[in-house]
């Protein structure tokens, strides 16, 4: 399969969710993430209730439980400066479990904790059942420009080799003997980038004359889309209009 | 915002290793190479993708408010779109753009070691401009944080905006600024090349750190006060822009030495037989220390973050200040004295780190 190592986030699947068009789910996670920011941080019932959604979208495209472990961790290094801001914030203390923090501090974290994690939650669904290049597809179906979509395709394709080559570098600096000391080894690996950028753009002049060998006039081919079924339809965009029904109700419901 | 918090990310990563059984990478490698440490080699590309991912922080959801985030996107999206109707009429060259961008994809997932047991990530924001020209810099860093957004599950996607106005606008444009004055700027020798590129990878990660401080300024929960956010954030990019810094040198070093007609921003450049970047690395340490001595004022004489959290859960009676008798009396002494004690302090630091994990390899026995 050309493309990153993209069984890192993208789960081998025929869901429901994997048969849907890509540009249905990048609109719907686009919305659903909008609508979970625009939601009121206290209303906790709310934000309950999105996570429910997020959890029937994980059951609707197959994911276990184990696969989410793993992935939300990734979601951890993000929200170091959420779990500070309880401590350094200014405002009204309370009391919490003996500690005694901020209240806009501890909201402020609470808002960036729970929201970044739902939202992880809706990509994570949504890398986990549309393979990259689909990616692609969708957002060239949702009028991306064609020399953005085309390199980005390019980009997808090509990040293995490149990331390969680095590997070959180093592989062949090693057994030469090779040991490199903490900041020495970084301007070592700098070196090495400087050739595998030189290769890098003359692979890409290669490709480049293959392409225009083989009749390229400055678009790439790309299939027509299918008409989208209604039911497809429903599917998809029943997430972020529920999550929308939410953020109204939040701010409506006090 | 590409590279701040990797201090910590990759320190939380160097902890979680050392509790984890070490997998064997999967290429059976050669004698001398066994026993490298995961910080000593700096590559561990195959077998840390899984890690890797998760380690490239950008702004996340819920962080900074819904204007801000649109005003950025549109920013943004003014940027972009001109940065590709730009080349689209002057020269396309479709697989070379996507060949470069797979290049600075591959380069920000790369591990480089920047302290005693811990590496980093570099955006590459200035690398692209310099490499490149700015136009297709900002069309490729842009491309990258996208798909690290929507593929990769990094960053928010309602901070998308945010993150490809600061990464994939500020940054390379930043550093494009920076690279075209200073080569005018120092001599017409083949060294200025690295010595401009050292500053301009400082220029630019301290560009995009300041983007992040302003939007926080306008659009952040104000729950933590500015100054706090300003002086840890511009703080802790200083040191992370000298090491893109550095890092940008060598790999603009290397490609003017073999192919210097790849060098967009070289062009005028003479062709190269020695690039030692002297002059850079002098004028990239005016500019940091320029920068902590600006953020001085602004830092706080109240107690700092530690001792006032110590106070607040009754840890200590009283919070002591850190202002001295001396400070009042003779000020501008006392400024000199903070900084000399800080740069101590961190050589210190540094010097204490390293000076340990050689003596914890040397107890394993390598």
């Amino acid at each position: 399969m050309s493309g990153i190592h993209a069984h890192v986030f993208l789960s081998h699947q025929n869901s429901p969710l994997h048969r849907l068009a890509p540009e249905l789910k990048l609109v719907a996670a686009i919305w659903f993430v909008l609508a979970v920011v625009a939601t009121r941080r206290e209303a906790l019932v709310f934000l309950a209730a999105d996570t429910v959604l997020v959890g029937a979208a994980a059951l609707a495209g197959g994911l276990s439980l184990g696969f989410w472990a793993r992935r939300l961790m990734l979601g951890i290094p993000f929200m170091l400066f959420a779990f500070l801001l309880p401590f350094v914030g200014k405002g009204p203390k309370i009391e919490i479990g003996g500690l005694t923090v901020s209240e806009p501090g501890l909201w402020a974290a609470w808002n960036i904790v729970a929201k970044a994690t739902l939202c992880l939650g809706a990509a994570v669904v949504m890398a986990a059942t549309t393979p990259p290049t689909d990616v692609l597809t969708g957002l060239e179906r949702l009028r991306l420009p064609h020399f953005a979509s085309a390199s980005a395709g390019f980009m997808l394709r090509y990040l293995d080799l490149i990331l390969d080559d680095f590997r070959r570098i180093r592989i062949a600096m090693v057994s030469r003997g090779y040991r490199g000391r903490w900041f020495g080894s970084a301007l070592a690996l700098a070196s090495s980038a400087g050739t595998v950028f030189i290769r890098s753009y003359e692979r890409g002049e290669r490709v480049y004359q293959a392409m225009v060998a083989r009749g390229y006039a400055g678009t790439m081919p790309t299939t027509p889309p299918a008409p989208v079924h209604p039911k497809q339809l429903g599917l998809a965009l029943s997430f972020p209009l529920l999550a929308s029904l939410f953020a109204v109700l939040s701010w409506v419901i006090r | 915002m590409g590279s701040s918090l990797e201090v910590f990310t990759s320190l939380w990563r160097v902890c979680a290793r050392s509790a984890q059984p070490r997998t064997p990478p999967s290429p059976p490698l050669p004698s001398p190479a066994r026993g490298l440490e995961p910080c000593q080699a700096p590559y561990l590309i195959a077998n840390d993708l899984q890690q890797n991912y998760g380690e490239a922080v950008h702004i996340p959801d819920g962080f900074i408010n819904g204007a801000t985030s649109l005003g950025a996107a549109a920013g943004a999206l003014t940027a972009f779109s001109g940065s590709i109707r730009r080349l689209s009429r002057s020269d396309p060259l479709l697989p070379l753009t996507g060949l470069a961008g797979a290049f600075i994809f591959a380069f920000q997932m790369l591990n480089f070691p920047v302290a005693a047991g811990t590496s980093g990530h570099v955006v590459g924001g200035a690398l692209a401009a310099i490499l490149l020209g700015p136009a297709r810099a900002v069309v490729t860093l842009s491309l990258v944080t996208l798909l690290q957004a929507l593929v990769l599950a990094d960053g928010g996607i309602s901070a998308l905006g945010l993150n490809v106005l600061n990464l994939g606008v500020v940054a390379p444009l930043a550093g494009w600024a920076t690279f075209q004055l200073a080569v005018r700027a120092l001599p017409r020798r083949p060294s200025s090349a690295a010595s401009a590129a050292v500053v301009a990878g400082l220029v630019s990660v301290l560009a995009a750190a300041f983007g992040l401080v302003g939007e926080y300024a306008l659009g952040g929960n104000q729950a933590a006060p500015l100054r706090t956010v300003l002086t840890a954030m511009l703080g802790a990019h200083v040191a992370v822009g000298l090491a893109e810094g550095l890092i940008t040198s060598a790999v603009v070093a290397t490609v003017l030495r073999v192919r210097p007609d790849l060098v967009r921003g070289g062009r005028q450049l003479a062709p190269v037989t020695q690039t030692s970047p002297t002059w850079g690395i002098a004028a990239a340490g005016v500019i940091a220390v320029v920068a902590v001595t600006a953020l001085l004022p602004w830092s706080s004489q109240d107690p700092d973050v530690f001792t006032s959290v110590a106070a607040d859960q009754g840890l200590v009676t009283t919070a002591p200040t850190t202002a001295s008798p001396d400070q009042t009396a003779n000020p501008t002494a006392s400024l000199s004295a903070t900084i000399v004690a800080g740069v101590l302090g961190t050589m210190l630091l540094a010097g204490f780190g390293t000076g340990l994990l050689t003596a914890f390899r040397k107890v394993r026995g390598k």
